[in-house]
């Protein structure tokens, strides 16, 4: 069993690593890209709680939830992708099992209550902490781009090599029309985004799986749910009580009295049965009379437990408050088809399959530091010197696990206003300069064209007459798409930008 | 580099050979000068521009050719050769922003057909380009017809100095398309909000890397000194749908008139000129037309210019 046990962790991941990938251009696979995070149900928990309705994505978490019931923390032991992460990492670092700080171990719960009462009063936190949006969040701002920085270094370094040309060329060919985007991509700040990840994989130095024993609110999670589990590890009264099975236990859920269990910590390894040199551990659904009675099942204090409600209701203060930047009209363009403002953070989870998906199209998409506040933290944001909302695409209305970005055909899309262009005619060509440009017309997608191009005669500096083509923004057409001001030849700010205004807002 | 075989035609390379000799031999006192095969010579018995109308993009595209000689004329046994077709667009082949795909995949089989060792094809679009080869449809034909179709990527491109330039001193060009034997543009013929259309001088600006946006600054001279530079061994102007307004992408087909034609020819400027004539325009109303031709790039007097024409409805 621990040997199928490593296995479906292995293909779980691969898995996840798959679907990972699928999200790119042309987004053909049958299976939803955004899987994983569907079937988590913190995740749906928390943005039903905090948007206030049922979210019909979420419907199969509750089902994984209900599983739990009787299964117990499977999905920690067998399926989550950070848990495998970990599990491997400890592999090859060959770490010690290590002890746990018995007043650490709570935490989890007070980090669930918190993250839950935030969400009731819709400060939506879920996503800084969930172990799935933290890996999908790591993978595609940070690990994945630097992975292919480094095939593009290498492929940069051998494209020199002129016999190997049509052979890299076919290779990036082909890579790039599945899963790779086509240039490197860059996302600001994905930095901080990893961090958290880093933090999580160096405290499983501290002591293995360090994340899931203390401060995994998933795990918390599923842990309340697993109270009346009925598959459980069991020890016949032939144990010798050598304590083989303690000293391996990842999860430390093995306490003194080593017949006995703590079940909400168990995640099923099987790593105890395995190794236990007598052969009298087992984990089955058969009930034994020679069981003692269990331990206390939480060992929750109050004073904890009311810390933590007290910090979920300071954290909508201190989101909605101390660190609030009203100022979001100004500043955030959002994706064609997110919901109004509010609602969008309410649901938004931060996962970036969106991102992920952009960075393989218009490349329009980034990460949000600090523009609208603590509490736009990481969501999407388009970012038109990096990139452009590509006119045919719809993959990030595709690809939304809560419905923050609203699933647009691609005829609404194309309608659909996400800002307006200004033409700030002091570092205009044709304005400023009196010649010729129009490549923000030339790139306009709006069949109409949304720029359009008026012959004008001025006199120039010099006092010289020019007939000049100069843009003019028409703003019934213009959907803020942006590529005017990615392509716009001038250096450094362009001379054409996009702003929020007139912005459409997916409202059901 | 392989050195070619036929001696009655001029390859690019050549070309910037001879005109290294031409400036020595009028330096000399012009006796070298006779001695200079001159570009679309008198009397091989074939035109210079051939224009092939009326049937299915792939019939007009093989009639435009044979008329001007055949493949063979332009592609030898065991050539690289490089198809570079405008697909710088997500748009279909019906909003007539890209080369038609059957046109680009017959002129990839006549290339093959003709001896060619390999055909590559790519273009640096201005959208995304998995979504561009896609939607256009030429990604899927070309590679069926047998071309090596690629994406451009960052690293094929070389700082290249242009010695007669007068505008485009230097720039960075796509190694895969000047280390060809032959370089076959296959360019669409659209409306443009600056150079007025989009023809074959406009379609070589896909072989340019860098902030292509800065190309528009004085364009004209930019693309007469970048033709001169590239000299592309055939021009083949796609007309089967042409986009007549709102160009260079298009998107509604109210825009698109549909005229079947190909138009080929040697000599860019000589293809250009005429291409100007299927908008109602002047070849002179075109001014990179006027400076490519300055530049020695083919004739575009009307008049002068020795064609065929032929429907084949």
């Amino acid at each position: 069993m621990k040997t199928l046990r490593r296995i479906t962790q292995i293909v779980f991941f691969l898995f996840f690593l798959y679907l990972f990938l699928a999200a790119s251009y042309p987004l053909s696979s049958k299976i939803p890209v955004d899987l994983f995070l569907r079937l988590d149900p913190l995740l749906a928990l928390s943005s039903i709680i905090s948007s206030r309705t049922f979210i019909n994505t979420f419907i199969w978490a509750f089902l994984l939830l209900l599983a739990t019931i009787p299964l117990g923390r499977f999905f920690c032991g067998w399926v989550c992708p950070l848990g495998t992460s970990l599990d491997v990492l400890s592999y090859l670092a060959k770490n010690k099992i290590g002890k746990s700080v018995e007043k650490l171990r709570p935490f989890k719960y007070y980090i669930l209550f918190f993250l839950l009462i935030g969400a009731l009063f819709s400060a939506q936190l879920i996503w800084f902490l969930d172990p799935v949006a933290i890996i999908t969040r790591s993978l595609t701002l940070s690990i994945f781009p630097m992975v292919t920085l480094l095939f593009t270094a290498i492929f940069s370094a051998l494209f020199g090599l002129t016999f190997l040309q049509d052979f890299l060329l076919r290779i990036q060919t082909t890579l790039s029309s599945t899963f790779l985007p086509e240039t490197l991509t860059f996302f600001r700040f994905s930095g901080s985004v990893l961090l958290i990840f880093v933090v999580i994989l160096g405290l499983e130095f501290v002591s293995r799986r360090f994340w899931c024993r203390n401060l995994c609110p998933l795990g918390a999670l599923y842990a309340l749910f697993s109270r009346y589990q009925i598959l459980k590890r069991r020890v016949s009264p032939d144990c010798t009580r050598c304590g083989e099975c303690q000293k391996i236990c990842k999860m430390d859920a093995i306490p003194d009295d080593f017949r006995l269990t703590r079940d909400q910590e168990c995640i099923l390894c099987w790593d105890c049965v395995k190794d236990c040199p007598e052969a009298v551990t087992s984990i089955d659904f058969k009930s034994r009379k020679y069981e003692k009675v269990p331990l206390p099942i939480f060992d929750l204090s109050r004073r904890g437990f009311l810390a933590s409600v007290t910090l979920g209701l300071l954290s909508v203060g201190v989101l909605r408050g101390a660190f609030a930047d009203k100022d979001l009209k100004g500043k955030l363009i959002r994706p064609p088809g997110a919901r109004p403002e509010p609602e969008f953070l309410d649901r938004c989870i931060r996962c970036h399959e969106c991102v992920r998906v952009c960075s393989t199209s218009g490349r329009f998409l980034q990460p949000a530091f600090l523009e609208g506040g603590l509490e736009a933290l990481w969501t999407p944001i388009g970012v038109a010197r990096y990139g452009y909302c590509e006119y045919n695409c719809t993959m990030c209305t595709d690809v939304c696990p809560t419905d923050a970005i609203h699933k647009l055909d691609e005829e609404t899309k194309k309608k659909t206003v996400i800002g307006i262009a200004f033409i700030d005619r002091d570092r205009c060509i044709p304005w400023y300069k009196n010649e010729n440009c129009i490549v923000c017309e030339e790139q306009c997608p709006v069949p109409d064209k949304a720029i359009e191009l008026r012959e004008e005669k001025v006199i120039h500096w010099d006092g010289t007459e020019r007939i000049v083509k100069r843009p003019y923004v028409i703003e019934n057409l213009c959907i803020g798409c942006g590529i005017c001001e990615t392509k716009c030849p001038v250096e450094g700010k362009s001379a054409i930008i996009i702003t929020p205004q007139n912005e459409q807002r997916w409202i059901d | 580099m392989r050195k070619k075989e036929t001696k009655d035609l001029i390859t690019r390379r050549d070309f910037i050979k001879k005109t290294a000799y031409t400036t020595l031999g009028l330096s000399l006192g012009g006796a070298y000068f006779d001695l200079i095969p001159a570009l679309g010579q008198e009397g091989d018995g074939f035109p210079d521009l051939a224009v092939a109308t009326d049937g299915s993009p792939a019939e007009i595209t093989k009639k435009a050719i044979d008329l001007l000689g055949g493949m063979k004329k332009f592609v030898s046994k065991g050539d690289i050769v490089v198809v570079k077709p405008n697909i710088g667009w997500d748009r279909s082949p019906e909003q007539a922003a890209d080369t038609n795909p059957e046109v680009v995949a017959e002129v990839v089989r006549l290339c093959l057909e003709a001896g060619a060792k390999k055909v590559k094809l790519f273009d640096r679009p201005c959208n995304t380009a998995s979504r561009c080869y896609s939607r256009s449809g030429i990604k899927e034909a070309a590679s069926e017809a047998g071309a090596d179709v690629s994406y451009v990527v960052d690293s094929g491109f070389v700082k290249t100095e242009l010695p007669e330039a007068v505008e485009l001193k230097t720039w960075w060009l796509y190694r895969p398309a000047l280390d060809a034997d032959v370089l076959i543009n296959v360019p669409i013929a659209k409306h443009h909000g600056l150079t007025r259309l989009t023809l074959g001088m406009k379609n070589l600006m896909g072989i340019m890397g860098g902030n292509r946006g800065q190309i528009h600054w004085n364009i004209d001279q930019k693309l007469g000194d970048l033709a001169n530079y590239v000299r592309p061994d055939l021009t083949i102007l796609d007309a089967v749908r042409i986009l007549v307004r709102n160009g260079p992408q298009g998107g509604n087909l109210k825009d698109v008139k549909r005229i079947d034609t190909i138009i080929a020819g040697q000599n860019i400027a000589t293809v250009d000129a005429y291409g100007a004539t299927l908008f109602g325009l002047k070849p002179s109303d075109l001014e990179s037309v006027k400076i490519a031709n300055r530049l020695g790039l083919g004739e575009i007097d009307l008049d002068k210019i020795r064609m065929k024409k032929i429907s084949l409805s």
